[in-house]
Formats: structure tokens, C-alpha cells, sequence
């Protein structure tokens, strides 16, 4: 079976929720397996309705397809859908980066208006979860207390997002709507202590956001969503958390339509 | 809601004990309670060996200032609630026939208004218990992580969003061997003068050891080996020591020695490439940088500025300039040679 093929397929089995027969594959997608990220995603869509408004980012919105499907329900028509799980926005292990992600959608059709998605939590997430190399877990003893290793290695990635949005502000994209990530929870993986880091990383999202050539908005989700919209591995939203996610989005999107 | 002040329960249930339970109500107790009470011969007094010989009221009582005593402090705490599931097994087993009605009496009068949420935790540990029961042996049979990935999907389809609470102190396979890797990490990341060879090596061995050959390749797979390895000070300074060509080379040795594909090391030595030369670029920046703050101040110094980073950053100039209207300076970033 072809990479493709497995996209074809896998939504099916995704439904409305992770049905138990992910829950393996979004463990191995968190421990590192190449070719995951494509059977952990959502199909792309290269040719939709509105082909000027395209999706990059990581498993937030490619894991479920469900941010991006309630926001084509309220628009009413489709939109190209390049997001994969296990995305970063430096490096191309486990997928596409989401840079990449962006270069093929140029390849296939320069004309984009819009690019919604996001960036960089990939790129905290796997070391933080495989060996904490980048120090970016925070026990709550010591919450107020970032540690430098991981503000330095949060500030190579807001180079890295900063310089993704000028490229595709440069490439004639004309408004970017960047989502931040919103509080892990203890689950399959111990993510509570990721709650310095979501923080300190939101801000350095949005100033990317502000700071970059491009018009860009940014969104932040922490304040909606809670425990109760995260499925069990701690990380992915529950439909209702992607509800909530798109609901935020909406209102930045809907006049760029 | 607020726990029972366990204090003022406690002296209240010993008051209680005092005084005889002769004000305990009637119609509160538990039937079970009143057939210990000796209006109905009780079953239990089938099994002496096991039953005590004091009153139904006294044990429900006894054991209620128990639980206070261990548990009051954080009852409100799913973890705690769920901790009293060994209690109640102790007591069936202690007590076959009533026990049950023991354990619920003595809940509620330990904690009246926790009673239905604590029984409801338990009725779910039931559930997921028998879960466990049902699929011990194949659980037994998968790798750790999808072993724990299936438990977790389990907890948190039976009981929602109280499951990162119960568990919240639980490591999966990989966290729990963080620590005994942080210490390798810490030992090799000091080792200057350990060829970097060697300190791949030893970083790949633990991780094998640690982890089993196989979640280690899938770790590498992800990158966090990777991300490990350039993390370490020892390394930085090794690669920092080469000329530029020969740095390339060893950061692609390593990634092989790690288990990198070829199309993975050819794919990164690219992404190395393009921020050598970002890099490079704002070098040159900064050097210029300074020569003009040396020569010019004011409104010539800011024209300056302006056109020096339109001549080196183009299109990017103006995120530059707010940068450094914030005070960030990218270029003086520390360099950190496989990651930025």
C-alpha cells in the first residue's frame, strides 16, 4: 500500500473520535516512526472550493481533520488541506515540514490568498517527551521558572517561525492566522509540566506573528480549551476541543473569505 | 466543594463512639448495619473466625475515623478517592457478606457529601479492572508503549477527564527511564575531550540498554536522539573547533552513526546549509552593525541601520528592526551547530 493509499484509508477509521486502534499508532507517532505522521493524517486535498485558502500545521489539525472540517462547515465550501501529524517546522524526519508543507502547496498552485495553521510545537513536544533534552518540562514546584536551555531553544524556533512567515508573505500570501497551542494534560504521556513551556511559547508564536512581514493574526486557545477537550494521549483535541478551536479561528477567517 | 474539616469529624465520630451510638438514627442505617444489630441474624456470624465481635454501628464508625484519618486531608483528590478502592477490597474479604454495606456506611458517614462521587470512582475502578481482567494476557504480549497507549485510551474512555488525575503520578515506559538517561546525558555532555564518535556511541548504547533496540530506533526516528546528541556541550565544542567543511562531515557522520537514513542526512545537511548561510549573513550584519554605531549616532546612525539591513535581510528588514527594538538580536543567539 502506497503513502497515499494509507491517507485514502485512514480517515474512515479515524471517525468522529481516536478509535482504540490509533491509540498504538499515536503512541508510536510520539515515539518516532517515519511514515506515521501520513497514516496519523487527515487526506490532502490539493484541489477544494477555494483553492486561495490553505491549511499547513501539525497533528492539532491533522489528526482528526476536525478543525479544518468545522471551519468548511460554517464557510460553506472547502479549503486545500496540507497538514500532517508529526510536523515541525524544522526537519523532516517523521513528516513533511510544515514549511515544506507550504512549498508544495506553491508547487501545486501559487495562488494563496490565505494560510491557516500552526507551527512549532512539534518541535518543543518530541525531545520534551522522549528525554527532555531541551529541558522544557517544568514541575510545578518550579513553575514561574523556564529554564533558560529551553527559552534559548524556543528562540531558535521563533527564528525558524518568524522567517516561515516572511517566506510566505514573500511568495504573495496576503494574511496568516498562526494558532498557539493550548495546556497538555497528564495522559498517555506526563504533559502537565509542558505548561511553562506552552506559555512562553504562545508568546513567542505571537510575536513571530507580530514581528513577521506577513499580516498575521494570532490565536490563542489556551483560555478555551480544558482538560475535558484533550483525548487521552494528553496532547490531540477532542472533537469539542476542536469545536473551540475553530470557533476562534472563525472570525479571523470569515472576512478573508 | 470543600472537604469535611477532618478535625471536627473525627471528634465528633469519637463522641459518637463514647456515647454508645445510642443517638444514632434509625432510619439511616444501612439494612445490613441493622442486621449486625441483631434484629435479623446476620450471615456474617457464619464466619467468626473473621467477624469481629463488636457491633455493626461501632465497626462503621471505627472505620470511618480511620478513613478520615488516612484519606480526610484530600478526599476532594479523584487519586485519593480511588486509593480507597483497597479498603473496600480488604473489607470484602475480611467481611464476604457484609462488607459492602460496611464500606458504604462507613463512606457516608465519613464523608456524607463525597459519598455518591467516591462510590461512582469505584464502580468505574470495577469496570476498568475487569477490562484489565479480560485482556491481561495481550496487553502482556505488546511493547510497553502501545501496552500503555491502550491503557490510557481505556482510562480515559471509562473515566474521562478524572484519569489524568488518578494516574497523574505515573510514568510511561520512556519517562519513567528519563532520569537514568538525564544522568548519561549530563556525564557525556561534560566528556570535552571523549571523541564525538565515542560519545554517539555511548549516547546510542544507553538508549538501547534503556530503552530496548527498538523503541531506541524509534526515538532516533523521531529526532529526539538527534536533538540530544547536538544538545550536549561536549559536542558543540568539538563541531565549533572544525573548519566549516570538515564540521559538515562529522555532523552527517553522526547522524549515520545514529541510525539516520542517507535521505534524512542528505535533507539535514541541506537544512544546515541554509542557516550556515543565514548565519554567515548575519555575521557580516552585525560586524557592519557595530562599525556604524562606532562612526554615527542619532538620526544618521537609524538611516544608516535602515538601509544596512535592507542591504543584507531585503524583504525581511523590518522583522529585523523589530527584533531589535525588543532587544532581540538573533545573531547573538548562542550556535548551536545540527539544531539552529
Amino acid at each position: 500500500m502506497t503513502i497515499n493509499e494509507h491517507r485514502s484509508f485512514l480517515p474512515d477509521l479515524l471517525g468522529k473520535t481516536l478509535k482504540p486502534a490509533m491509540a498504538l499508532g499515536a503512541a508510536l507517532l510520539f515515539t518516532g516512526c517515519s511514515e506515521l505522521g501520513y497514516l496519523l493524517s487527515n487526506d490532502k486535498v490539493t484541489d477544494a472550493d477555494n483553492d486561495q485558502v490553505v491549511f499547513v500545521g501539525d497533528s492539532i489539525f491533522a489528526l482528526s481533520g476536525e478543525i479544518q472540517n468545522q471551519l468548511e462547515a460554517k464557510a460553506g465550501e472547502t479549503f486545500r488541506r496540507y497538514t500532517v501529524s508529526g510536523a515541525e517546522l524544522s526537519g523532516e524526519l517523521i513528516a513533511p515540514s510544515i514549511p515544506n508543507q507550504f512549498r508544495e502547496a506553491v508547487t501545486d498552485n501559487p495562488d494563496i490568498k490565505t494560510i491557516v495553521g500552526d507551527a512549532g510545537g512539534n518541535d518543543i513536544l518530541i525531545p520534551a517527551i522522549a528525554f527532555n533534552s531541551n529541558n522544557c518540562k517544568t514541575p510545578w514546584w518550579r513553575f514561574g521558572r523556564l529554564s533558560q536551555q529551553c527559552r534559548d531553544f524556543i528562540d531558535d524556533i521563533y527564528v525558524e517561525g518568524v522567517d516561515f512567515l516572511n517566506e510566505m508573505a514573500e511568495a504573495g500570501v496576503q494574511k496568516g492566522i498562526l494558532t498557539g497551542y493550548y495546556y497538555t494534560k497528564n495522559g498517555l504521556f506526563r504533559l502537565d509540566d509542558m505548561k511553562e513551556a506552552v506559555d512562553y511559547g504562545n508568546a513567542t508564536l505571537a510575536k513571530a506573528c507580530k514581528n513577521s512581514v506577513l499580516d498575521c493574526t494570532f490565536v490563542d486557545p489556551r483560555w478555551v480549551i480544558n482538560d475535558r477537550d484533550i483525548i487521552f494521549d494528553g496532547i490531540h483535541p477532542a472533537d469539542s476541543g476542536s469545536k473551540k478551536i475553530a470557533d476562534l479561528i472563525w472570525p479571523k477567517l470569515q472576512p478573508l473569505l | 466543594m470543600k472537604p469535611l474539616n477532618s478535625v471536627l469529624a473525627l471528634g465528633a465520630l469519637a463522641l459518637v463512639i463514647a456515647g454508645g451510638f445510642h443517638y444514632w438514627p434509625e432510619s439511616s442505617k444501612p439494612a445490613a448495619m441493622q442486621a449486625a444489630n441483631g434484629s435479623t441474624p446476620s450471615r456474617g456470624a457464619a464466619t467468626p473466625t473473621t467477624e469481629p465481635t463488636q457491633s455493626g454501628d461501632q465497626r462503621v464508625v471505627e472505620l470511618a475515623v480511620k478513613y478520615l484519618e488516612l484519606y480526610g486531608d484530600t478526599i476532594t483528590e479523584p487519586a485519593t478517592q480511588a486509593r480507597l478502592y483497597n479498603e473496600r477490597r480488604n473489607l470484602f474479604a475480611r467481611y464476604p457478606d457484609s462488607g459492602d454495606e460496611l464500606f458504604q456506611s462507613a463512606i457516608t458517614t465519613a464523608f456524607p457529601e463525597l459519598a455518591d462521587s467516591i462510590f461512582a470512582l469505584l464502580a468505574k475502578l470495577d469496570l476498568y479492572n475487569r477490562w484489565l481482567d479480560n485482556h491481561e494476557l495481550r496487553l502482556q504480549g505488546l511493547p510497553d508503549m502501545e501496552r500503555y497507549a491502550e491503557l490510557w485510551q481505556q482510562r480515559e474512555a471509562i473515566f474521562g477527564p478524572l484519569a489524568s488525575q488518578i494516574w497523574a503520578e505515573e510514568q510511561n515506559p520512556v519517562e519513567a527511564k528519563s532520569d537514568q538517561f538525564q544522568q548519561t546525558l549530563a556525564r557525556l555532555d561534560q566528556a570535552n575531550q571523549m571523541p564525538l564518535t565515542e560519545l554517539a556511541h555511548q549516547l546510542q548504547t544507553t538508549a538501547d540498554e534503556l530503552y530496548g533496540a527498538d523503541l531506541a530506533r524509534q526515538l532516533a526516528g523521531s529526532g529526539a536522539t538527534g536533538h540530544a546528541l547536538f544538545s550536549m556541550d561536549s559536542v558543540q565544542q568539538q563541531l565549533a573547533s572544525l573548519p566549516a567543511d570538515k564540521r559538515q562531515q562529522a555532523i552527517n557522520a553522526l547522524r549515520r552513526q545514529i541510525g539516520y537514513s542517507e535521505e534524512a542526512v542528505r535533507q539535514l545537511a541541506e537544512e544546515d546549509q541554509r542557516r550556515e548561510e543565514k548565519w554567515q549573513k548575519g555575521k557580516a550584519y552585525m560586524a557592519e552593525r557595530r562599525a556604524l554605531e562606532n562612526r554615527l549616532n542619532g538620526d544618521q546612525l537609524e538611516a544608516a541601520l535602515t538601509d544596512l539591513r535592507q542591504e543584507h535581510f531585503g524583504f525581511s528588514a523590518p522583522t529585523i528592526e523589530r527584533e531589535e527594538e525588543e532587544g532581540f538580536f538573533r545573531f547573538e543567539r548562542e550556535r548551536r551547530y545540527g539544531l539552529n
